[in-house]
């Protein structure tokens, strides 16, 4: 094929898979490290509710009118793909940037494709674009997480 | 290339749903198969007329009970009929892609457009209202009242085998009547899935039946003296049929029949948007659907003939190249664009209508008769997009209805030319132009007979709580499937005239 295109479907299903990552992801983080698990556990909480409500929005927009097949173009997913593998000898500021770059890319992916669906229903175009927002909103959290550690290291 | 989950995992034989009870046909067995993968998903009973006799008998005896049913208690059922198809929504889903082979974006498009019509449905206690007026002269009130009518057959085509029916059926059964269904023999599994959901959702007995098979449960529907109206919907030599036997025997009738749908694209149109709306509209469903563009009209309104030239150029490359990107294969595969044919005659079909446009003369830019699928399935079914060019109003291809992945793509001088091109056309479904001056769309909307209008929309598709409309040979009778008209088809006016002495 030409330009890279994805039907709507794909869109969803990597989605879904963004917060289902997200959501092992911070579990393990919260199971690590303690200290941070109050954190980690809104996180996961945030990402149940994002992972309910983007299947409801996709299911209850999605219609024949809906250009499913070829709204999507130029939308590279694997540029969105993130290893969240934790290695044994990780520590918490290893942890703290895999879920910043988690983060960001997931924030940017919602936000494209906010973009990209806005001509066709506004309820889902606007669910993309809230739960990037949220995501957005983690970061700043993470960041001084990492920066109170590295701050505790330079101390000690 | 990763498939879905296939939701059917046993080859099972469907049975009938009558009088709230799943009964065994002694008809003969058909199989259902799966067009992508050519393999049998299940096997279909042709029922016999007795079996349909049956059905319309427990219909007509559950009926004086359902009739007396509060609105708002039948209103009940159909929230709980909705709430099970959303909890079902996947699966629902999943099936339309197995039976039908659409893609799973497509299938699950159709399933929220079934489920909202059973959504207007459940707003039966405020949509069956009637109206009245006091003192009409001294004394006298005169009020209408709307009474259901008893039982009606509805005939669900093969193209949409999950929503067509869902058009009728809830707005039947939420009026107070009872209703006997015949889902294609070709893609029964949905409707018969539907039943069960109906019955999960506390149906009674009898309101709801479903009764599979072919013609002959067709000839007994349009024959059968208690059957008080059919809906249909399918092609035009078989809805004009349908609604001149309603017509012998008194029956209503719904025929929403075949289709011959024009695009027009303006010079001022928005090139990129109107081609991923064409695609859909032309390939979507794999062009099988009554909605689906046909002929796409290049109108060089207000162009030189060397500028409408250049513009025709751009679009047909434009056009050719966005067609030919398109991902087929298995609808399961949620990466794929278009899936199969319904079977391997449709695909015949069409394959001829493309050697006809050879023959008279239209250019093939993009033959679909080479096959390039994502993933290993056999051909049988499968069909590329196609696309003409230099195709004129008179050759077959673009005065017959194709449905399969065929465009047509045509040229007017004007858009009086194009208007034209349209009112020759025997069907009037529905037609849509691509612009950005509103006068030319007012122009359009008021001018052209056509039930169904789209003002860059490609797919005209009313929603729920809006008729399907349809005029010429695309549609036989007096009011339409959806919404408030079906309220009206469902329902006799009762007309009260009252004094008290």
């Amino acid at each position: 094929m030409g330009e890279q295109e994805s039907t709507a479907s794909t869109i969803i299903s990597f989605a879904q898979n963004l917060e289902e990552q997200s959501l092992k992801f911070y579990e393990e983080l919260a199971q690590k490290f303690a200290e941070y698990r109050e954190t980690f556990l809104s996180f996961i909480k945030e990402s149940k509710t994002n992972k309910v409500s983007i299947m409801r929005s996709y299911q209850e927009t999605v219609t024949d009118a809906f250009e499913t097949g070829f709204s999507f173009k130029g939308l590279n997913l694997s540029e969105y793909a993130v290893d969240t593998k934790i290695l044994k000898n990780n520590d918490i500021a290893d942890a703290l940037e895999k879920a910043i770059e988690l983060e960001d890319k997931t924030s940017r992916y919602y936000s494209v494709v906010a973009q990209k669906s806005k001509g066709l229903l506004a309820t889902i175009s606007t669910d993309f674009a809230r739960i990037s927002e949220k995501r957005r909103k983690r970061k700043p959290i993470l960041e001084s997480l990492l920066a109170k550690i590295s701050a505790c290291r330079l101390i000690k | 290339m990763v498939l879905l989950e296939e939701p059917i995992k046993e080859v099972k034989t469907l049975r009938n749903y009558i009088g709230g009870e799943w009964v065994d046909s002694q008809g003969k067995i058909r199989d259902v198969v799966s067009p992508a993968t050519c393999k049998v998903i299940a096997r279909v009973p042709i029922s016999i007329p007795s079996e349909f006799d049956a059905a319309v008998k427990a219909a007509n005896e559950a009926f004086p009970d359902w009739r007396r049913t509060p609105p708002v208690a039948r209103a009940r059922c159909l929230f709980r009929l909705k709430e099970l198809m959303e909890q079902n929504f996947e699966e629902l889903s999943r099936i339309q892609t197995m039976e039908h082979g659409k893609t799973i974006d497509e299938s699950r498009g159709e399933t929220r457009r079934g489920i909202e019509n059973v959504e207007v449905a459940t707003g039966i206690p405020s949509l069956m209202m009637g109206y009245n007026l006091e003192d009409i002269a001294s004394d006298i009130d005169e009020y209408l009242i709307r009474q259901p009518i008893g039982v009606f057959g509805i005939i669900g085509p093969f193209n949409f085998p999950f929503m067509v029916p869902l058009w009728f059926a809830p707005y039947a059964v939420a009026t107070g009547n009872c209703i006997v269904l015949k889902p294609s023999s070709e893609d029964p599994i949905s409707q018969c899935k539907i039943a069960e959901l109906t019955e999960e959702a506390g149906f009674p007995p009898g309101v709801w039946n479903v009764v599979n098979g072919d013609r002959t449960v067709v000839t007994a529907m349009l024959a059968h003296p208690d059957i008080k109206g059919v809906c249909f919907v399918g092609s035009t030599p078989v809805g004009k049929l349908i609604y001149s036997k309603c017509g012998e025997t008194g029956k209503r009738v719904i025929a929403q029949a075949g289709a011959k749908n024009f695009i027009l694209m303006m010079p001022d149109a928005n090139l990129e948007k109107t081609l991923a709306a064409c695609m859909t509209s032309f390939y979507g469903n794999a062009g099988q659907r009554c909605l689906a563009g046909g002929n796409l009209v290049v109108v060089g309104e207000g162009l030189s003939e060397n500028e409408s030239n250049r513009l025709y150029e751009k679009i047909m490359k434009f056009y050719v190249n966005t067609a030919s990107s398109i991902r087929v294969g298995n609808g399961l595969d949620d990466t794929v664009q278009m899936g199969p044919l319904r079977d391997k005659g449709k695909k015949e079909n069409v394959a001829r209508y493309i050697e006809k446009g050879v023959e008279e003369g239209a250019k093939l830019m993009l033959d679909g008769r080479n096959i390039r699928l994502v993933g290993n399935w056999p051909h049988d079914c499968f069909l590329n997009p196609s696309v003409f060019t230099y195709a004129t109003p008179d050759m077959t291809i673009c005065k017959e209805e194709i449905f399969g992945p065929v465009t047509s793509i045509m040229r007017a001088r004007n858009l009086d030319e194009a208007i034209d091109m349209i009112h020759a056309s025997p069907f009037g479904n529905s037609a849509a132009m691509f612009t950005s001056n509103g006068k030319w769309a007012r122009d359009f909307q008021y001018r052209v007979k056509c039930g169904n209008i789209g003002i860059n929309i490609g797919i005209v598709a009313p929603m729920a709580f809006f008729p399907f409309s349809g005029m010429k040979d695309s549609f036989f009778g007096v009011l339409h499937g959806q919404g408030q008209e079906t309220i009206r088809f469902f329902t006799e006016s009762k007309v009260v005239i009252q004094r008290w002495l």
